[in-house]
């Protein structure tokens, strides 16, 4: 199962990465991970095994050789995509990632909550792009479980980022209860 | 001929600063470098947008000789910034007695 | 007043650690500037023309007693012992040091204080009325429902990056909007039910706003039931974040999208999307709306008998000084045997607005002593005493006097809404404190003042309009011509339940010559009102710009 663990694979494949990733127990952690983003014209990556991430577009076109290969496939999207039009396409893949263009645009966000609060996607939902230690938490809060932060961004700044809040107001994906439903 | 100096807002506290010959920044507008190519204005820029530690969005500013040859910005923004709001920031004692002194009258 | 539990404590708390964090991965240069701009936004803090300036967070302009001592507090320990009430009622800084801003935030936070999104494009401090559980004409308390908002909108994970900033308002009564709220990102009026028996809900308006494109808010839907408040805002919300523009920050703000759309494409939209939620977990309950409004329960009144002859008797007082204060500052209030104080901040020679440290203990200790120490700001940036039993006024105004906070001047030309313009402000293109004192220096006679009437006068600095200028009755903006001031007078202009835009009167006018205008202006309306009954509002309405521009312009001077 890729992403690894950091102390499972204590060296740097080529082409793979550090990301931050919400464990299964809700605990942030640093993994490594080996998923290879796609554009349209690329090659496959000559390895089968490497888990690829490819446009809709793509996974379209290119179905056929997508489930021929070893490899998982998942693919990514932009940020300012309607999830009305996508999420059924999204549905089955074990990874969705979303393209922060930049950290100030925000559509994001609300891609991330609708694809999981409306259209149920249950996978590994991961931002990258612009993504930057100090936006994790709001993320994580939209549904995002993992995160390839912007080069030179420091990961265990992410991680302590992610933990700066015990407390909301709002509810999340895991308990949509807001806090006035929730105050003991 | 135009003379220009490069200007930002020290990080630490926001206060305008100028850069001065020496590469150093300084709270006085008159001790920046006066820069009067626009080849060295724009290295002197860039240099300085790669000082964010200490200084914030930096810029450069039209400044011109003044009597004794001082060195004063042209625009209204640029003087206040490097003066100090034109308003009195508290009220003074004087406005205090003034004031009680026209109440008075007021009321007498 | 609302009081923190622990988890809102909490929450402030982390708040103010982590901005810490936040600052010395800024000073120390793992964060570049633009990282850190909307970071240091959202907790308030922004750059001006000589330091950082601190905007805290005064949730509808409610403050108590210590709260307002804690704010003196820290103007005298971070900055130069005074600060700023602005316009959407909060309170600003001019002088912190970024190192020391999360000390002073966490010296707030003791007194259940923040600075949280103050600034940014997420949704800002929620406004109300300043006259809110006190009024006699409101139907509902407005602070409830901004509590509730404030702590839906208090770091929500999907509206910390909008297209642009985002500003709401409430107003609990219906015949008296003193809140602006049809100049805000949305307005909500609460309005009773539709059958005698049932509770009150909201009337949501969308799409206000002053600025560039000055706007009036259109309604988006005409009855929420008051359950579905949040559900409704949030959906309004996710329209946005997902619509508006974001390639021109000019064109981004809600009332674009609005205008683009049409008000009824955009409420179906939001309609369409609150279906799918509305009946979610976002419905309020019964439990929530008590606990809260249990915080604003009425003070310990106690049982007197009217109060309004006495009130009355005193401004006809021969103390001129006290008749004119009492005539002008003091507002009936709901309860018998009591009066609403208003404290004009905007005495002669002062930056409107403004209050120094010694001034705002002074008013907290009139609150203690005389008002069970509670203190409003208004938008107007004048600072309210709710609940002041009516026979102390006379005492009050003697001790408000001796610190020159008796000007007797709310809702007169010189009760003026300022911006703090090209004194302090990055965008500014003029200075704006500097009309607003020359002006209240120009009309010195008292009487003349209170012959004109009740008059709003709002000026800005620039077109991002912080200073209300086309809602008020007379607007000034300030603009930049080829290095010189000038500055553009309006006239027609009401932010209230009548809200109306003001229209430029002629060319814009150098700053030697702008004060003169104003006077010829209120000239003009004196010696044509039909009497002293017709407001200037509704002289300009009634007789249009012609009689003005005859007086002003007449000469051909300036055409």
């Amino acid at each position: 199962m890729v992403p690894t663990t950091m102390s499972e694979t204590p060296e740097l494949h080529p082409g793979a990465r550090r990301i931050v990733r919400v464990g299964a127990s809700g605990k942030p952690e640093i993994a490594i991970d080996h998923w290879q983003r796609l554009g349209d014209d690329d090659p496959f990556p000559s390895l089968d095994a490497l888990p690829v991430l490819v446009t809709l577009a793509r996974a379209e076109r290119d179905r056929q050789a997508l489930e021929q290969r070893t490899g998982a496939w998942g693919v990514w999207v932009p940020g300012n995509a309607d999830p009305e039009q996508i999420a059924e396409r999204l549905r089955d893949r074990v990874l969705v990632a979303i393209e922060v263009t930049k950290f100030t645009d925000g559509r994001h966000y609300s891609l991330a909550r609708l694809l999981r609060d409306r259209y149920g996607f249950t996978g590994e939902l991961r931002a990258f792009g612009d993504v930057l230690p100090d936006q994790l938490s709001y993320m994580q809060r939209c549904g995002y479980s993992s995160f390839e932060l912007a080069p030179g961004k420091s990961l265990e700044t992410g991680l302590r980022c992610l933990t700066a809040f015990s407390v909301s107001y709002q509810g999340n994906t895991t308990d949509p209860r807001p806090l006035y439903r929730r105050r003991a | 001929m135009k003379l220009w100096i490069i200007t930002g807002s020290a990080t630490e506290s926001g206060a305008p600063i100028y850069l001065q010959s020496s590469g150093r920044w300084t709270h006085k507008l008159s001790a920046g470098h006066p820069i009067s190519s626009e080849d060295e204005r724009q290295s002197l820029l860039e240099a300085a947008r790669g000082q964010q530690k200490l200084v914030c969005d930096p810029y450069w500013i039209e400044v011109r000789r003044a009597e004794l040859g001082h060195l004063a910005p042209v625009s209204l923004r640029e003087k206040i910034r490097a003066e100090g709001p034109t308003i009195s920031l508290r009220p003074v004692p004087q406005q205090l007695v003034a004031t009680a002194s026209r109440t008075a009258a007021a009321s007498a | 007043m609302y009081r923190y539990d622990h988890y809102d404590q909490a929450l402030v708390d982390q708040r103010v650690a982590q901005f810490r964090d936040q600052i010395s991965r800024r000073l120390s240069g793992e964060i570049t500037e633009d990282e850190f701009k909307p970071l240091r936004l959202q907790n308030g803090v922004y750059m001006q023309l000589h330091a950082y300036m601190l905007r805290v967070a005064i949730p509808y302009g409610l403050l108590s007693s210590d709260q307002l001592r804690m704010l003196a507090q820290v103007s005298r320990t971070y900055d130069r012992g005074y600060g700023h009430f602005s316009t959407r009622q909060n309170i600003q800084y001019n002088w912190p040091r970024l190192q020391d801003v999360p000390d002073l935030l966490a010296d707030l936070a003791t007194v259940q204080m923040h600075a949280i999104q103050t600034s940014g494009n997420c949704i800002r401090n929620t406004t109300s009325d300043h006259l809110a559980g006190v009024a006699r004409d409101e139907l509902v308390d407005p602070r409830v429902y901004c509590e509730i908002i404030r702590q839906w909108s208090t770091l929500h994970p999907e509206f910390a990056f909008l297209p642009r900033k985002f500003k709401i308002a409430v107003t609990g009564a219906p015949t008296a909007d003193r809140a602006a709220v049809r100049v805000h990102d949305i307005g909500v009026r609460a309005i009773p039910g539709p059958g005698p028996d049932d509770p009150h809900g909201f009337q949501i308006l969308v799409g206000g706003g002053l600025g560039r494109t000055p706007r009036i808010a259109e309604i988006c839907r005409e009855f929420l039931p008051r359950e579905h408040l949040l559900s409704y805002l949030e959906a309004i919300l996710r329209v946005y974040n997902r619509y508006g523009r974001r390639d021109n920050k000019f064109k981004a703000r809600i009332k674009i999208l609005v205008g683009a759309l049409g008000i009824e494409a955009f409420s179906q939209q939001v309609e369409a999307e609150w279906a799918l939620i509305r009946d979610g977990a976002m419905q309020l309950t019964q439990a929530e709306f008590d606990r809260v409004a249990a915080d604003f329960a009425d003070p310990g009144y106690a049982a007197l008998e009217s109060s309004d002859l006495f009130v009355q008797s005193l401004a006809l007082s021969k103390d001129r000084a006290l008749g004119r204060f009492v005539a002008s500052n003091v507002i009936p209030h709901k309860q018998p045997g009591y009066s609403i104080v208003m404290i004009s901040l905007k005495a002669k020679g002062k930056p409107p607005g403004d209050a120094t440290a010694e001034q705002m203990e002074l008013v907290a200790e009139l609150a203690d002593r005389y008002g069970f120490g509670r203190i409003v700001v208004a938008h107007e940036q004048n600072l309210v005493l709710p609940d002041v039993e009516s026979r102390h006024l006379p005492d009050l105004h003697a001790r408000l006097s001796a610190l020159d906070l008796a000007e007797p001047n709310i809702g007169k030309v010189t009760d003026i809404i300022a911006c703090p313009g090209l004194d302090y402000c990055n965008l500014a293109n003029a200075r704006s404190i500097p009309i607003a004192t020359r002006i209240s220096d120009k009309i010195e006679d008292l009487d003349y003042l209170h012959d004109l009437g009740d008059i709003s006068l709002n000026i800005s600095g620039c077109i991002n309009a912080c200073g209300h200028h086309h809602v008020g009755n007379i607007g000034i903006l300030g603009i930049d011509k080829q290095g010189e001031e000038f500055y553009q007078l309006m006239l027609g202009g009401s932010p209230g339940d009548d809200a109306s835009i003001g229209k430029i009167l002629g060319p814009a006018l150098p700053s030697a010559e702008i004060v003169d205008a104003v006077a010829n202006v209120l000239r003009t309306y004196i010696d044509n009102r039909e009497s002293a009954d017709e407001r200037f509002l509704d002289y300009v309405r009634r007789a249009g710009f012609e009689p003005f521009k005859e007086q002003l312009y007449g000469s051909n001077d300036h055409v």
